[in-house]
C-alpha cells in the first residue's frame, strides 16, 4: 500500500507541473502588458515599472517562468497587487472557512445522496423510485445562487433559525460553526446529493442485475442479506469514485455560496481577485485547489485499492 | 484503473434481445419523440430560442427603461410577473434574459465544439504523442474545480458575457474532447475503417465518412448536457458580476438584483430562478432522452424481485391433481426427485407478451441426469433458471408446475426458495467468473453457505470449504480460499462454483452450459468431475448444453429443445442413436463428427425462428426435410411411450414428430 500510495504521489508531478504552467501563463494570456491590464490605461509609467519588477515582467520569459516555479514551489506566490498581504497569508486565512464548508457540504451531500439512491435503487420502479428520480432532476437544476437566496430569506431572515452571513472558526466555538454552515452547506451539497443519488440508483440496478447476484440466490441466501452484502460492497466502488468528483464540484460551488452567504473563503477570494485583476492571488488560488483536488483523488484512490480487489495496488 | 467488468455475461439468452430481433428498429429520432418528456423539453428550448429571437417584439418594455415609481410591483395588470427595484417590468427582464441565454449558449459551445471536436478527433484518430499531449491537458483542466479555473480565465480576459462563455466553453473542452476522442476510438478499430485504410482513402475522407457520423451521436448527447451548464454557468457568473454587464440582461443578474433587496421584497427572486431552473431541467431532460435513444441501454430492471413462480396459475391446483394438459398416461407414479409438468415461460417485456417455453415437461430420477439440448434460444437456459425461481422479471413463469420430491416450488416466495436453493438445489452457471462475487474472496463465498444453512462455526465452515476444494481437484486449498474471483482461471472459478454449489449437498445439481466458455483442455475435467460427484453422492444432475458430446459423456437421458418446446425425450443411447424426431436427426448430422471425409458438413437450413413468429403448426416445420401440410398447419403434441422393457414408469419417452412412427431416421450413425 506504501508503494502504491508513492506511486500515485509520483503521477501528480506532472499535473502540479501542469497547475504551475497555467497559473503562470496566466499573468501572460493578458492582452498588452500586464502592469497596465492591471492598472488600467491611466497608470503611470513609474506605476507600470513599479508593478513590472513586483511581478518579475524584466526578466526573460523562460527565467521568469524558473524563477516564479521555484518560488511557488517554496510556497511564494508573490504579493497581492491590492491588499498588503502576501499571497501565502490571504490563502491560508482562506482555508478554514472554505474546507469547513466543502467537508460539510460533501457530508450533506453523501448522506442524502446515499440515502436516496438507495432508497430509489432497492425499490426500482416503485412511486418512491419515481418520485426520487423526479427529487434529483430537479436539484440537478436549480442554481445554488438562488437556493442560498432562497434559504436565507426562510430560514434566516423569516424564521431566524441560522445566521445568514459569516463564519464562526471551529475552534471559537463549535455549535456556531456548525449552525453558521448548515444553510450555504445545504445549497452547496444539493448537486452533489442530486448527482449521488442518481448514481448511487443505477450503481445498485447494475449490481443487482449481474451474475453474482443470481448466484447469491441460487446459493439461497436471504434477500436482505443479498443487499447488505453482496451489492452494496460492489455498488460502493462507482460511488467512491463519484464522491471525490462531487468533492471538487463543491469545492467549485464555494465561489457563489461564500459570495451569497459572506464566509470569508477561498471562493470569495478569488471572486475580489478577479474583480480587481489581482493575479498572484489566482494565481496562488489556482495552484492551492490543485493540490486539494490531488489529495482529494489519492484518498479515493486508497479508498478504491481497499474496496475493489481487482485493482492491482502496484 | 477502470474495472473491466465481464461483459461476457450478457451472452446468456435475453429476453430483450428478441424484442430487439423482431421489432423493426425504427430511428433514432423517431424513439426520441416517442419518449415524449425528453420531446417536449426540447420543443420548450426551441421555443425559448424563438423567444430570444423575437424579444424586441415580445417585450412589452425596454429594458434600460427604468421607473423608480413602479419599483416592487407585485404581479398584476401593470406588470405581468411584476417589476423590480427599479421598477422595470420582469416579464420583459425574462424574454431578454432569454437571450442572453442563448448567445450565452452559443459562444460556450462554439469554444467546446470546436477545440473539443477537433481535438478529440486528433487525438483518437491520430494516437500516439498527439493523442498524449492533448489528453494530458484535458487531465490538467479536468482536475481543478471548473468555476475556480473559469473565474481564473476571467480575471485575465476582462468580465463580460462573452469572455465569461469563452471562459466557460475552455473548461467544458475537455470533456467534450474525451467524449470524441473515446468515440473514435471505439470506431477505428472497427472492420469498416481498417477496410477504407486497405483502401488507401485519405485519413480526411476517412475521418469525414466513417468517423464522423458515429461521433455525432456522442457529441449531440454530451451537446445537450454542455447546454444546461452553458446556462447555469452565465448564471452563476453573472450572479457574482463577473459575466453579463449592464445594461445587458441576464437571469443571473436578475437574481443577484433582487438577491440585493430580497428583505424589502422577495418576490422579484422567483421569476428569474424559476426560468434557470426550467430551462436546465429541460436541457438536462433532452441530454437524458438523447442518452436512452443513442446509447439504447436495455432499462436497467431490477431482478431482485422473484416474480418468477408467483403468478403461476396452474400452481394453484389443490391436492396435485394433474394440471390439465399433461398428457402422460394415467399410471400409478412413484415419486421423481424433479418434476416439471407444462411449464410456460412468457416475455412481457415488450409490447405484447411473447412465449418464449410452452409445453414443457419432464421428470428426473434421484441419482439420474438428464441433459436439456437446443441451439441457443431454444428456451434451456430458461428452463434451467426456472427449476431454481431464477428467471428475471422480464421472462416470469406463466404457467405450470415444478415439484422437488412432491413439493410444489411453484409460488413459493423469494424466502422460502431460499432455504430450498443451496441445501436441497443448487446451479452452476456457465460464465463461472462473472458468477462469483468479485468484491469477496473465494473462502467467503464458500463458507457463506455453510454458515448461513448449516450454521457451522467460522473454523468448521473454513475447514469444510477447504476440504470442498481439495475435493473438486484445487491444489493448496486453504491458501486458495483466500484468492479473490479475479485471480481464478476460468476452469478454477468452475471449480469453485461446484465446490460452492455442493457445500450443502444438495439433491440436484442444475448446471446451465458449465463448459461453454471453458478451454476446450478444460472441459472434458470438469465433465469428469460433475460425473464423479453425481455418483458417488447420488446426487441427480440437470445439465444443460448445446453440445451433444457432453451429453454423450455425462448424461442417462436426453430432452431436445427446439423453440421453446421438447421435441424429443428418452435414454441418451436411443436418443442419440435412433432419433426419433427430424431436429434431433438433423442435430446429429451437423455434428463435425459425423461427417464424412470429402463430403461437406451438414448443416440445418434457415435459423431457429424468433420466438413471436413460431410458426402455426410443428416449429420446426419451415426446416424440415420431411414436412407435409398436416406438419405446417397442426401443432403436434408430445406423444408419449412407455421404453420397451422398461417398466419404471417416471422414465418418460417423448416424441413431437407427427411422422415418427413412419420415418428411419438414422442419426449420426
Amino acid at each position: 500500500m506504501v508503494r502504491f500510495i508513492a506511486w500515485r504521489i509520483l503521477t501528480f508531478v506532472p499535473i502540479i507541473v501542469g497547475a504551475l504552467a497555467v497559473s503562470f501563463l496566466l499573468l501572460h494570456l493578458s492582452p498588452g502588458s500586464p502592469a497596465l491590464y492591471i492598472l488600467g490605461e491611466t497608470a503611470t509609467p513609474e506605476d507600470v515599472a513599479r508593478v513590472d519588477a513586483q511581478l518579475g515582467l524584466d526578466q526573460p520569459f523562460l527565467v521568469q517562468f524558473g524563477q516564479w516555479t521555484l518560488r511557488a514551489l517554496g510556497g511564494d506566490f508573490g504579493t497581492s497587487v491590492f491588499g498588503s498581504l502576501t499571497v501565502g497569508e490571504a490563502v491560508s486565512e482562506a482555508i478554514p472557512a472554505t474546507m469547513s464548508l466543502a467537508l460539510v457540504s460533501i457530508v450533506f451531500a453523501l448522506l442524502a445522496g446515499l440515502s436516496l439512491g438507495l432508497l430509489a435503487g432497492l425499490n426500482s420502479g416503485s412511486p418512491l423510485d419515481r418520485l426520487v428520480t423526479g427529487l434529483t432532476s430537479i436539484g440537478l437544476a436549480i442554481p445554488s445562487f438562488w437556493l442560498g437566496v432562497v434559504v436565507s430569506f426562510v430560514f434566516g431572515v423569516k424564521l431566524g433559525w441560522f445566521p445568514i452571513v459569516g463564519f464562526t472558526p471551529i475552534e471559537e466555538n463549535p455549535l456556531e460553526w456548525f449552525r453558521g454552515l448548515i444553510l450555504p452547506a445545504l445549497c452547496l451539497g444539493l448537486l452533489g446529493a442530486a448527482v449521488i443519488a442518481r448514481h448511487t440508483r443505477t450503481a445498485l440496478l447494475d449490481t443487482l442485475s449481474r451474475d453474482y447476484i443470481r448466484t447469491a440466490r441460487a446459493k439461497g441466501l436471504s434477500p436482505r442479506r443479498i443487499r447488505l452484502v453482496h451489492v452494496l460492497k460492489n455498488a460502493a466502488v462507482p460511488i467512491v469514485t463519484l464522491t471525490g468528483l462531487q468533492f471538487i464540484g463543491v469545492l467549485g460551488g464555494t465561489v457563489i455560496v461564500e459570495s451569497i452567504f459572506g464566509i470569508s473563503g477561498i471562493g470569495r477570494l478569488i471572486v475580489q481577485a478577479a474583480h480587481q485583476k489581482d493575479i498572484p492571488i489566482i494565481q496562488g488560488i489556482v495552484v492551492y485547489m490543485t493540490v486539494v483536488v490531488l489529495v482529494v483523488n489519492l484518498i479515493i484512490d486508497v479508498a478504491y485499492a481497499a474496496l475493489d480487489p481487482r485493482m492491482s495496488v502496484s | 484503473m477502470t474495472i473491466s467488468h465481464d461483459d461476457a455475461a450478457a451472452a446468456e439468452i435475453d429476453p430483450t434481445e428478441f424484442e430487439v430481433h423482431t421489432e423493426s428498429q425504427p430511428g433514432a429520432w423517431r424513439r426520441f419523440v416517442r419518449l415524449r418528456v425528453p420531446f417536449a423539453a426540447l420543443l420548450f428550448l426551441g421555443l425559448l430560442a424563438l423567444i430570444a429571437i423575437l424579444a424586441p417584439v415580445l417585450a412589452s418594455q425596454d429594458p434600460i427603461q427604468q421607473d423608480t415609481q413602479a419599483a416592487f410591483r407585485l404581479p398584476g395588470a401593470d406588470f405581468p410577473l411584476g417589476s423590480d427595484r427599479y421598477g422595470r417590468d420582469i416579464l420583459s427582464l425574462l424574454i431578454y434574459g432569454a437571450r442572453t441565454a442563448v448567445l450565452a449558449v452559443f459562444y460556450a459551445l462554439a469554444v467546446t465544439l470546436l477545440l473539443g471536436v477537433v481535438g478529440g478527433l486528433l487525438a483518437g484518430f491520430l494516437g500516439g504523442w498527439v493523442d498524449k499531449i492533448l489528453s494530458r491537458v484535458a487531465d490538467v483542466i479536468l482536475s481543478l474545480p471548473g468555476l475556480v479555473l473559469a473565474i481564473a480565465l476571467i480575471a485575465v480576459l476582462g468580465s463580460g458575457l462573452r469572455n465569461a462563455m469563452l471562459a466557460t466553453g475552455l473548461i467544458m473542452t475537455p470533456t467534450m474532447l474525451r467524449v470524441v476522442r473515446a468515440a473514435t476510438l471505439g470506431v477505428t478499430h472497427e472492420q469498416f475503417v481498417d477496410a477504407a485504410r486497405t483502401m488507401a482513402l485519405s485519413r480526411g475522407r476517412i475521418v469525414v465518412r466513417h468517423v464522423l457520423p458515429n461521433v455525432f451521436p456522442a457529441v449531440v448527447t454530451q451537446t445537450a448536457i454542455m447546454v444546461s451548464f452553458a446556462i447555469m454557468a452565465e448564471a452563476g457568473l453573472s450572479f457574482l458580476g463577473l459575466g453579463t454587464q449592464d445594461p445587458d440582461v441576464s437571469w443571473g443578474m436578475m437574481l443577484s438584483d433582487a438577491a440585493a433587496t430580497y428583505r424589502i421584497e422577495p418576490w422579484a427572486m422567483v421569476p428569474p430562478g424559476v426560468a434557470i431552473a426550467v430551462t436546465v431541467l429541460a436541457a438536462n431532460l433532452v441530454g437524458d432522452g438523447l442518452n436512452d435513444v443513442i446509447a439504447r441501454k436495455p432499462i436497467a430492471r431490477s431482478r431482485r424481485r422473484n416474480t418468477s413462480p408467483a403468478a403461476a396459475p396452474a400452481a394453484a391446483a389443490p391436492g396435485g391433481s394433474r394440471p390439465v394438459g399433461w398428457r402422460g398416461a394415467a399410471r400409478p407414479e412413484i415419486t421423481p426427485l424433479l418434476a416439471v409438468r407444462d411449464l410456460e415461460i412468457t416475455a412481457t417485456a415488450g409490447s405484447e407478451p411473447t412465449s418464449l417455453v410452452t409445453d414443457l415437461s419432464f421428470d428426473i430420477r434421484r441419482g439420474e441426469t438428464l441433459a436439456l439440448i437446443g441451439e441457443s434460444g431454444s428456451g434451456k437456459t430458461l428452463t434451467s433458471l426456472a427449476v431454481m425461481g431464477l428467471l428475471s422479471e422480464g421472462t416470469p413463469l406463466t404457467g405450470g408446475s415444478i415439484r422437488l420430491v412432491g413439493q410444489e416450488l411453484v409460488g413459493l416466495d423469494e424466502k422460502e426458495l431460499g432455504r430450498i436453493r443451496g441445501t436441497r438445489m443448487s446451479m452452476i452457471f456457465q460464465e463461472p467468473t462473472a458468477a462469483l462475487n468479485p468484491a469477496f474472496t473465494v473462502g467467503f463465498q464458500l463458507t457463506e453457505g455453510l454458515r448461513i444453512h448449516k450454521s457451522l462455526s467460522k473454523q468448521d465452515a473454513r475447514r469444510q470449504a477447504a476440504e470442498l476444494l481439495d475435493l473438486v481437484g484445487i491444489a493448496n486449498p486453504t491458501q486458495r480460499l483466500a484468492a479473490y474471483p479475479h485471480e481464478l482461471s476460468g476452469g478454477m472459478a468452475q471449480r469453485v462454483m461446484i465446490a460452492m454449489a455442493l457445500s450443502c449437498d444438495p439433491e440436484l445439481l442444475v448446471a446451465d452450459e458449465p463448459t461453454t466458455a471453458l478451454d476446450v483442455t478444460i472441459q472434458a475435467t470438469i465433465l469428469d468431475l460433475l460425473h464423479d460427484i453425481r455418483r458417488d453422492r447420488r446426487m441427480s444432475l440437470l445439465v444443460v448444453t448445446h453440445d451433444l458430446g457432453v451429453v454423450a459423456d455425462i448424461a442417462d437421458r436426453a430432452a431436445v429443445m427446439y423453440a421453446g418446446q421438447i421435441v424429443e425425450i428418452g435414454p441418451v443411447a436411443q436418443v442419440l442413436s435412433t432419433p426419433g424426431h427430424p431436429y434431433t436427426d438433423a442435430l446429429l448430422r451437423a455434428m463435425p463428427q459425423s461427417a464424412v471425409r470429402g463430403q461437406p458438413l451438414a448443416t440445418i437450413p434457415g435459423i431457429v425462428p424468433a420466438p413471436s413468429s413460431w410458426p402455426v403448426g410443428c416449429r420446426f416445420a419451415p426446416r424440415c426435410d420431411y414436412a407435409t401440410d398436416v406438419c405446417r398447419e397442426q401443432a403436434p403434441a408430445l406423444t408419449w411411450s412407455p421404453p420397451p422393457g422398461l417398466l419404471d414408469e417416471s422414465v418418460q419417452n417423448g416424441n413431437r414428430c407427427v411422422r415418427s412412427d413412419e420415418l428411419a431416421l438414422e442419426g449420426s450413425r
